[in-house]
């Protein structure tokens, strides 16, 4: 457990501080501006914001990212996987006596971390720009709720937390496929291609509840409007995708002749 | 011959198969507390393979190492845990300095690596000046310092040495020398692997000779230089060599 | 100059995977033309540049491209073997953005003129107009592919990153093609270049807002020339 925290410390450290987090954070700026001026433009119809208020802005763009969160994601997939063999600093770690295991846990729990980070990049830059350009007064719209106060940033927040948990398995599904890629570009582009080609599920109604991208669209929205069962079956589909991926991924990683 | 002492490293049967290649073939020996050995053979004799099979990067096709009587296929933490390597060229996170780099390695080591311990591997191989310089800014001879360093710092009973005279001058090269016989005349076992024959003598009482995967010479320095009537190991090496072309 | 780039280009007939990005240009090509034919589509719409799913897809294989050229001597560490071979460090990376942009848009066109040419072998009577038909799209794929070269050169040499290079370039691409949507600047965004240039830049005002994309890009360009050429490389 020790060497799990220490590696974990080490990569969150490197996550905080890194260039890319801050390039993330103007990205994800600069779109929640634009989206300002769309709402300002062509109101609701022209834009994903339902509702002028600081309250309502964070949640209701959590959908709107998935080109930028998806891609991030895989980027930092990559970085932690593709770039350590191709730097060699996983002889570093692995010339310690750390497992493989403890090693593959540990970067299990920074994607985990890091798809928390990028939801709450997203959720405090959806606050700022909200409270900068709408104000806070108004209340949450979100699908069929309607609130407003500690009780709407709690749903936020709940949102997140769901919102988190589909893109997480979206990097367990990176990490998987990034034990066959060569380039940290290559991850990048294929997560891209995935983000993509998973959106035409949506036409399909009886596979889309169990293709990743749905969930990953629809799951922070459904624990509020669809009932129990539906969202259980969702939650397990994200389960499934995590397990399987980080299964697959760790035989691979713990049979891989390390040329480093 | 040496006095028989505890067996650090144990070497059987040691094979690594890709394709259709055999990279390392049934290779046996072992190394015993106190043994400097170098580990010699030609470019792609399976020199690294073997280094990397014995730290798990690889995984060995069959046979095992055993180190303190741990093996490296099942018993891996336990069999790491006594051992600082440097595996092909060192390598270290460009953006950290020196130091910070050492924290992290001790850090992952079984055992508390107090600060002092880093100063003073440091001071061991002159980089104390260094070490809040970023690793990037490093010359090779200084991550070849800051590896063995990094070998050095969690105290192990066994370091392997790939290649350690990489970039090092002649001054580097003496201070080198001097530590591994020093270091070894504390217990500790050293596994070289180097091309360099004429510092393989000076500083290893024992070899080991492989070509093409397989061991062809083995022995201690003494002992294979009266064997072959020779005064060098650049003699013993080549007339093994040439024993084995023939 | 001329080494260095047929060195850039040997490089690019090595890796399969620029081949493959080739023909599927071409396929897609074909398979919109097919999609077309089938559906009895009038002339218009096959000749018409817009090309829907494509030309999002481009604009990632592009930054999927541009990334990759860019990035590789830093992911490969063969920076220091290549760079002593080029008569300087501005030919170096001056061939890279060439080969970058030549590239992108070799693959555009392959889409673009099968699609144009087959459609007008199709319609025996349809006519196109070479200025306004053809070469206007290809100059505004051309003008929106170099302003992400140069903001991808601008990126990998003052960060030496190819995760941040890879961030911001898709970041880019996504941020271009969200504002697309807002139709009074859709024609100024450089992704959209490919459709707006269809009609003569001129005519509709765009000329002014274009160049000034334009000179952005070419300071980007040679502030990265500048720091790449002057700079202390550890790779």
């Amino acid at each position: 457990m020790k060497k799990i925290r220490t590696l974990l410390a080490f990569e969150g450290r490197r996550m905080l501080t890194s260039k890319s987090t801050l390039i993330y954070v103007i990205i994800y700026f600069i779109s929640y501006i634009i989206s300002v001026i769309f709402f300002q433009l062509y109101g609701s119809d022209g834009s994903v914001l339902t509702e002028a208020s600081a309250q309502s802005f964070p949640i209701q763009h959590l959908q709107a990212g998935i080109l930028f969160t998806g891609t991030f994601i895989a980027i930092y997939v990559a970085q932690i996987t593709r770039q350590e063999r191709t730097q060699s600093t996983i002889k570093l770690i692995l010339l310690r006596p750390v497992s493989r295991l403890q090693y593959y846990i540990s970067k299990i729990l920074s994607i985990a971390f890091f798809s928390m980070l990028l939801t709450l990049i997203q959720i405090t830059v959806g606050y700022l720009v909200g409270m900068l350009f709408f104000g806070w007064h108004g209340t949450l719209v979100f699908g069929d709720i309607v609130t407003s106060g500690l009780t709407g940033v709690g749903i936020t927040f709940l949102s997140g937390v769901a919102f988190a948990f589909a893109y997480f398995a979206f990097g367990m599904l990176m990490m998987l496929l990034s034990e066959f890629l060569p380039r940290l570009i290559d991850c990048a582009a294929v997560g891209i291609v995935i983000l993509l080609i998973g959106q035409y599920a949506e036409v399909l109604p009886s596979i889309r509840p169990y293709v990743l991208v749905h969930q990953m669209l629809f799951f922070h929205q459904d624990i509020f409007e669809m009932s129990a069962v539906y969202n259980l079956r969702s939650a397990i589909v994200i389960l499934a995708y995590c397990l399987a991926c980080s299964f697959a991924g760790y035989y691979v990683f713990r049979h891989e002749d390390l040329s480093v | 011959m040496q006095p028989n002492k505890e067996t650090v490293l144990e070497v059987s049967e040691l094979t690594k198969k890709v394709d259709r290649m055999i990279l390392v073939d049934h290779l046996n020996f072992s190394l015993e507390k106190g043994d400097i050995c170098g580990f010699l053979g030609e470019n792609g004799a399976g020199k690294t393979t073997t280094l990397r099979m014995m730290t798990h990067l690889i995984f060995p096709t069959s046979g095992d190492v055993l180190i303190h009587g741990h093996s490296i296929r099942t018993d891996t933490r336990a069999a790491l845990s006594q051992v600082g390597s440097i595996i092909e060229n060192p390598t270290f996170y460009l953006s950290m300095t020196a130091l910070q780099n050492l924290r992290l390695s001790a850090r992952l080591s079984d055992q508390h690596v107090p600060e002092s311990r880093m100063m003073e591997v440091l001071q061991m191989v002159n980089l104390e000046n260094a070490k809040n310089q970023k690793v990037k800014t490093f010359s090779l001879g200084m991550k070849q310092r800051l590896g063995f360093a990094n070998a050095l710092l969690c105290n192990p009973s066994l370091i392997i040495l790939d290649e350690p005279t990489n970039g090092l001058d002649p001054i580097g090269l003496t201070e080198l020398k001097d530590m591994v016989q020093g270091l070894s005349a504390q217990g500790i076992t050293f596994l070289i692997s180097s091309h360099m024959l004429r510092e393989i003598q000076d500083i290893c009482n024992r070899v080991e000779i492989i070509h093409k995967g397989q061991q062809i010479e083995s022995g201690y320095v003494t002992d294979l230089l009266n064997q072959y009537k020779v005064s060098n190991m650049e003699d013993v090496y080549f007339a093994c060599m040439g024993r084995r072309l023939a | 100059m001329h080494a260095q780039l047929k060195f850039e280009l040997q490089k690019l007939k090595f890796q399969s995977i620029y081949r493959m990005i080739l023909l599927l240009s071409l396929l897609s090509s074909f398979g919109i033309l097919i999609r077309s034919v089938v559906a009895k589509a009038p002339l218009t719409s096959i000749i018409v540049t817009d090309g829907g799913i494509f030309r999002i897809i481009f604009w990632f294989v592009c930054g999927y491209v541009i990334c990759g050229i860019f990035s590789e001597d830093y992911h490969d560490k063969t920076m220091k073997a290549v760079l002593p071979l080029s008569q300087s460090r501005g030919i170096y990376l001056g061939a890279k953005v060439l080969i970058a942009t030549v590239y992108c848009v070799f693959a555009f066109l392959i889409f673009f003129l099968t699609k144009d040419l087959a459609g007008c072998l199709l319609y025996n009577d349809a006519g196109v107009d070479l200025i306004s038909g053809i070469l206007f799209p290809i100059v505004g794929a051309l003008s929106g592919i170099f302003v992400i070269v140069c903001l991808a050169a601008a990126v990998i040499t003052l960060t030496e990153n190819e995760a941040i290079t890879a961030g911001v370039v898709f970041g880019a691409i996504i941020l271009m093609m969200i504002l697309e949507n807002i139709s009074i600047i859709a024609s100024f965004v450089p992704t959209y270049w490919i459709n707006s240039f269809y009609n003569s830049p001129a005519r509709t005002g765009m000329l002014f807002p274009v160049s000034i994309i334009l000179l952005i890009a070419v300071f980007l360009l040679l502030l990265a020339t500048r720091v790449f050429c002057k700079k202390d490389l550890y790779t």
